[in-house]
């Protein structure tokens, strides 16, 4: 009995860790926008500063970075750490990439996760801001126990990116 | 002269007919659960078929008459009847399958499962299951032999390619890839196998009679597949967290051209009668049809959610005969 304890407690340990680089069968879309009554380059110089996105998303509590990498401590979920990187950024097109390189699935739970923001004018002089996210459930075996599993992963990034939107908005509409 | 002239006339219709015979495209759209069926002539998708939950792979048999699309989340392999463009069939299937590809001689559908590690061979003619190989870590993509002697799966979690002999079923010799191997593609010859390694973002190159590996090549950051022009002399590769395709000289080995090409590009099939390549991406959700000469971008083709190509999506049409 006790060796099926241990066992089953390897298990817990080895599926919340081991799973920086593998991942399940299906990759997952998400795609949230918010259209601000500002001009593009007034909201690209509020998004623009990879390393400042406290500055405008209000669920980071703080954030550690050297320009290329951030770490951000998000507060709806316990001031969870997760390591960010940037991956490709385009100031002409106003837009950047980012990926998640560490981040613990038990508050955050997803897996090769990478994003999209970027700003686009629109006719009527508003901006409309588009953030993409393609990431995999964090449960990397087959069968994700809920907490793991899609609807678990899209509802994290979904609530990081909503909440983000909103605020910008907000912040540049006052 | 008038019969010469009717001759020409002749040889010129029958010449139409051979050259502008169609083919489709099957497009498996992972998150809408369907496959698109793409009119290689007027590139406008023509059906959209239903199969089992979030499809992946997909392999056409020689004479189009069956399509097998892989089906990891339902456990499931699809059979798509190519007369009627139906979904005739749901095999079940492992845990996870997910790579998959015909022998040459399209006797055998071979199936990589993700969770148990083995590829499963099915008789296609009966559709049964007949053999379990055991494998590597997460085996992914395979690609097989014209001589219907070796098949080559990718382990992506052991950073190996197993080499299976196709007469016996065993698995003959493991390669040391690169760091997440997701794909493997022969070359036009056979001469050589490319493999794309996700994490290390590179192509190893095998050769395929001693097995050495010649080179390493560095492509886009996370290449998820690769197709060759038909006479070999260059690759194309698709590198999903660049949204580019890099294009290799095979000659000389080296990655001579990098073209932006679309968001999350994945599947990737060379179509030999309009020296197009089309490319699949899964975030923009649609099918890119490229110039394989000057590189130019032909087309863009909306087909389903998420869309992922994986395998070999091209064969002949049935439906119009």
């Amino acid at each position: 009995m006790n060796k099926f304890i241990f066992s089953l407690f390897f298990l817990f340990i080895f599926t919340l860790f081991n799973n920086s680089y593998s991942h399940g069968p299906t990759r997952q879309k998400l795609k949230e926008s918010v259209i601000i009554n500002s001009k593009p380059e007034d909201v690209w110089n509020v998004i623009k500063d990879f390393g400042k996105i406290n500055t405008w998303h209000p669920s980071i509590s703080k954030v550690e970075s050297d320009g290329k990498t951030r770490t951000i401590y998000y507060s709806p979920r316990n001031n969870t750490p997760i390591k960010q990187k940037l991956e490709s950024y385009n100031a002409e097109k106003m837009m950047y990439k980012t990926s998640i390189t560490e981040v613990d699935i038990k508050s955050f739970p997803v897996s090769t996760y990478t994003a999209n923001i970027s700003v686009k004018g629109n006719d009527d002089g508003t901006s409309t801001v588009l953030w993409k996210g393609a990431f995999y459930r964090a449960y990397v075996n087959n069968d994700p126990p809920p907490e793991l599993n899609e609807a678990a992963a899209i509802e994290a990034v979904k609530e990081f990116f909503q909440a983000g939107l909103n605020n910008l908005k907000t912040q540049l509409e006052k | 002269m008038k019969n010469f002239l009717i001759n020409l006339w002749i040889f010129f219709l029958f010449f139409l007919k051979v050259s502008f015979s169609n083919d489709l495209a099957f497009i498996t759209n992972q998150l809408s659960n369907s496959v698109s069926v793409i009119d290689l002539e007027t590139y406008e998708v023509i059906k959209e078929i239903s199969v089992g939950s979030k499809p992946a792979g997909v392999t056409v048999t020689k004479d189009g008459k069956r399509i097998f699309i892989s089906n990891p989340e339902s456990k499931e392999i699809s059979v798509i009847d190519g007369y009627k463009l139906e979904n005739i069939k749901n095999i079940p299937l492992g845990k996870g399958p997910l790579g998959i590809a015909l022998t040459k001689d399209d006797k055998f559908l071979l199936v990589a499962d993700w969770y148990d590690h083995i590829v499963r061979v099915i008789d296609t003619s009966s559709l049964e299951l007949i053999k379990e190989i055991p494998v590597g870590k997460s085996p992914a993509g395979i690609d097989t032999d014209l001589k219907n002697s070796k098949f080559y799966v990718a382990n992506r979690d052991d950073h190996t390619v197993s080499v299976v002999n196709i007469k016996t079923f065993k698995e003959e010799k493991v390669l040391k890839a690169g760091k997440r191997p997701f794909a493997v593609t022969l070359s036009p010859d056979n001469k050589f196998l490319y493999v794309a390694n996700v994490k290390s973002s590179d192509i190893s190159v095998f050769d395929t009679i001693n097995y050495k590996k010649i080179t390493t090549i560095k492509v886009g950051k996370s290449p998820y597949a690769i197709a060759f022009l038909q006479d070999g002399s260059k690759a194309f590769v698709t590198n999903q967290h660049e949204n580019t395709i890099s294009v290799i000289d095979t000659i000389n080995k080296k990655n001579i051209k990098t073209l932006e090409i679309g968001e999350y590009p994945e599947g990737i099939n060379f179509y030999v009668k309009t020296k197009e390549v089309l490319i699949v991406n899964w975030f923009d959700s649609e099918v890119v049809v490229l110039n394989s000469l000057n590189f130019n971008i032909k087309k863009r083709i909306m087909v389903g959610e998420g869309p992922r190509g994986f395998g070999n999506f091209i064969g002949p049409n049935l439906m119009q005969n």
